[in-house]
């Protein structure tokens, strides 16, 4: 843990004010636990939010007219404090992006037991939004989530919660708390042991939503499942997709180049590269067209392909987030039971009517995990879509079936979240008033704030 | 704030008598509208201007009057709405004369009063919007201003000159909303156009219908493409929608 011995005159030079990037706040950057206490007390009205480094699209991470904190100096570096190589488990720092921790635990063979959301993003931002990446039915109800963690409180004061179980005090405090409950300096996550820093995918072309689920429901054990599903089908053709299904790979089944190099880590280039083409070509039919042809041209079956393990976690989510800096799209994301789940190709019908261009739409199978009284509980099937906003009438589709996956016993996720109604929250997740009290235990003076929490009076 | 698919929770107004005003907030409501501020120094024009509001469907309608020429308690109108609850959109134009003043010789305003109310008091309620919404962090604000042309002698002078002062005075007061996530947007109507420039029946068929104009701004309003932090939307946009309109016959 870096030192908390310094003076408050240092603390408050630590809590060093500068410009952010867009219209997302004023940004402060903290070095030290104590730059962290500094920015904390010297909150604006507006309040507070942690720079997770999910980009200024995200309401989570934005907070207009207010603060904006940015983990820096010790609080990033090194990523990979120490390892338990007993426990399986690492303390990282959490102001590290996802990327620099996978880089420096691949290196001694091992990888993070629970990997998604974006590589840019950091320890704490994917905590906060409980990312989770393609499914694996070896996960149990606890794999993946934090052992312990160290954080700042609204107060100030530096608090410890042990976690690893369901309904420990560190899982309902920060995972899935939306960075509204604190500022996380150090993490003790699980390790998963891997040998390489490959993946071995497979993947197939399914012409029908029944064939996605099918391949989606089975699967050897130790494999990752999801489907990249192309939402310009119609017809018998409504949710279909290609099923990837992957695992890491064995040093000996990398071809002889490789091999020496087996665990140097690889960054995903997928935001990178949207960065590049422009992501808005031509007019709504044009685009629909071109999805089409990209899942029509798509090989039938490809077996042990070999992919980066960063791309293969998280080359959705760049992708997404690209779409939502450089195009303005919005990401829908949403579960719904296992029993409802003839509803998402009902979902995609129905954007497919208003002539909506949905982008990066990814299906994965969502089990039951232990997460925050804000996270996703429910045991089902996960839709996640970036949809263009530059079309009539979007609003109240999206209003419309809010309500449907709610009546369902569905969730609409929080953490992407840019235009729920209030009052739909409560019905979605019924622990919101035991997070409250948590919350207002944690943060008394609610110094954090973002324009999520303002949107929808968290 | 503006959620992601462009619905708007909170609306100040500033000029409840201006039809352009309304017209806008009339285009505005949508599920998400819950509370609109009306401002306006005239007290009649004021509860006129919020009764309108309310019919559109708006749940909350708040009036707030502000007196003329007292700068400090207009800070005070824009201030307490400001701190009851973030504002989205700003709605400002000048209120034009008042039907009593073109029909009524004892009710003819002075006109220096009109411009003192129509331009000072306008000009000085834009800057202090502005300051709100960078303390704000977010939030478009909207003028309505004219075009630079030269003004027919058929069209009420006073509130052209308002108008176009506005114009002159966008780009400044769009510097103080950008310094801090805020947006503005200018529609510059050709002052022939504008419905508001006068009360002669002849010259007003040529005239853009307030509903057309709050149509062709409330799109850029709501737009999630925030890279741009000032636009001047002129209007008529085309020449050729206009002479259309305008053709004998039509």
């Amino acid at each position: 843990m870096p030192s908390d011995t310094r003076t408050s005159n240092t603390a408050t030079r630590e809590a060093r004010t500068g410009s952010h990037p867009g219209a997302s706040g004023s940004g402060t950057h903290a070095r030290t636990l104590a730059g962290i206490q500094a920015a904390i007390h010297a909150a604006p009205a507006r309040g507070l939010t942690v720079d997770f480094n999910l980009g200024s699209s995200l309401d989570m991470c934005t907070n207009n007219g207010g603060d904006v904190l940015t983990l820096a100096g010790a609080l990033t570096a090194p990523a990979v404090t120490s390892i338990d190589w007993q426990k399986q488990s690492a303390w990282l720092a959490a102001g590290a992006s996802i990327a620099d921790v996978s880089r420096e635990l691949l290196v001694q063979g091992w990888a993070l037991a629970t990997l998604g959301g974006t590589a840019s993003s950091t320890v704490a931002g994917a905590l906060a939004l409980d990312a989770r990446g393609p499914h694996n039915s070896d996960d149990s109800e606890t794999s993946g989530l934090p052992r312990m963690i160290e954080f700042v409180d609204g107060v100030g004061n530096t608090r410890q919660f042990v976690g690893g179980a369901a309904n420990s005090p560190a899982i309902t405090a920060i995972v899935a708390g939306l960075g509204l409950t604190g500022v996380c300096t150090e993490i003790e996550l699980p390790l998963r042991p891997v040998s390489t820093g490959w993946m071995l995918v497979d993947s197939r072309r399914c012409e029908t939503s029944d064939e996605v689920f099918a391949q989606l429901s089975g699967g050897p054990t130790g494999v990752y499942t999801m489907a990249r599903i192309d939402p310009t089908g119609r017809g018998t053709g409504l949710g279909r997709g290609i099923a990837v299904s992957g695992r890491f790979a064995k040093v000996a089944e990398l071809p002889e180049i490789r091999q020496p190099n087996a665990l140097e880590y690889v960054d995903c280039a997928a935001g990178r590269n949207a960065s590049r083409v422009p992501l808005r070509v031509g007019n709504a039919a044009t685009r629909r067209a071109l999805k089409g042809i990209t899942h029509r041209t798509a090989a039938a079956q490809r077996r042990a392909e070999l992919i980066p393990m960063a791309s293969f976690f998280h080359a959705d989510c760049e992708l997404r987030a690209a779409g939502r800096e450089l195009a303005n799209t919005i990401t829908y994301e949403f579960v719904v039971p296992v029993d409802q789940s003839e509803m998402i190709p009902r979902f995609l019908d129905r954007i497919g009517h208003l002539k909506v261009v949905g982008q990066a739409a990814t299906l994965t199978r969502h089990a039951p995990r232990a997460t925050g009284p804000l996270g996703i509980t429910t045991d089902g099937w996960k839709l996640t879509i970036d949809l263009d906003t530059d079309v009539p009438g979007l609003g109240r589709v999206l209003d419309d079936w809010d309500e449907k996956v709610a009546a369902a016993g569905g969730q609409v996720s929080l953490a992407t979240d840019s235009r729920m109604r209030i009052d739909m929250i409560a019905a979605m997740y019924p622990d919101l008033a035991k997070w409250q009290e948590l919350r207002r235990y944690i943060d008394p003076q609610g110094h954090f704030s973002s324009n999520l929490a303002r949107r929808l009076s968290l | 704030m503006i959620d992601g698919v462009g619905n708007v929770s909170s609306v100040l107004v500033v000029g409840a008598a201006n039809p352009l005003c309304l017209a806008t907030v009339d285009r505005l409501v949508g599920p998400r509208l819950s509370r609109v501020y009306a401002l306006d120094s005239n007290p009649d024009s004021l509860s006129r201007g919020a009764q309108r509001i309310a019919d559109f469907g708006v749940p909350n309608v708040s009036q707030l009057w502000y007196p003329s020429r007292d700068p400090v308690a207009q800070r005070a109108a824009v201030t307490s709405a400001f701190e009851e609850s973030d504002v989205d959109v700003i709605v400002i134009g000048p209120s034009p004369r008042t039907d009593a003043a073109s029909t009524d010789a004892m009710a003819i305003e002075d006109n220096a009063e009109y411009l003192e109310r129509a331009l000072i008091d306008i000009v000085n309620l834009a800057g202090q919007c502005a300051t709100s919404i960078a303390q704000q962090g977010h939030g478009v604000m909207t003028l309505f201003s004219h075009s630079p042309r030269k003004i027919p002698a058929n069209l009420d002078h006073d509130y052209c000159a308002a108008m176009a002062s506005l114009h002159i005075l966008a780009p400044s007061i769009a510097q103080v909303t950008a310094s801090n996530g805020g947006k503005t947007i200018c529609a510059a109507i050709d002052p022939v156009r504008d419905p508001n420039s006068t009360r002669d029946a002849g010259v007003r068929s040529s005239a853009m219908s307030p509903l057309e104009v709050a149509s062709e701004i409330v799109p850029a309003i709501v737009a999630r493409r925030k890279r741009r932090t000032f636009e001047v939307i002129s209007l008529p946009r085309s020449l050729r929608k206009s002479a259309l309109r305008i053709r004998p016959g039509r």
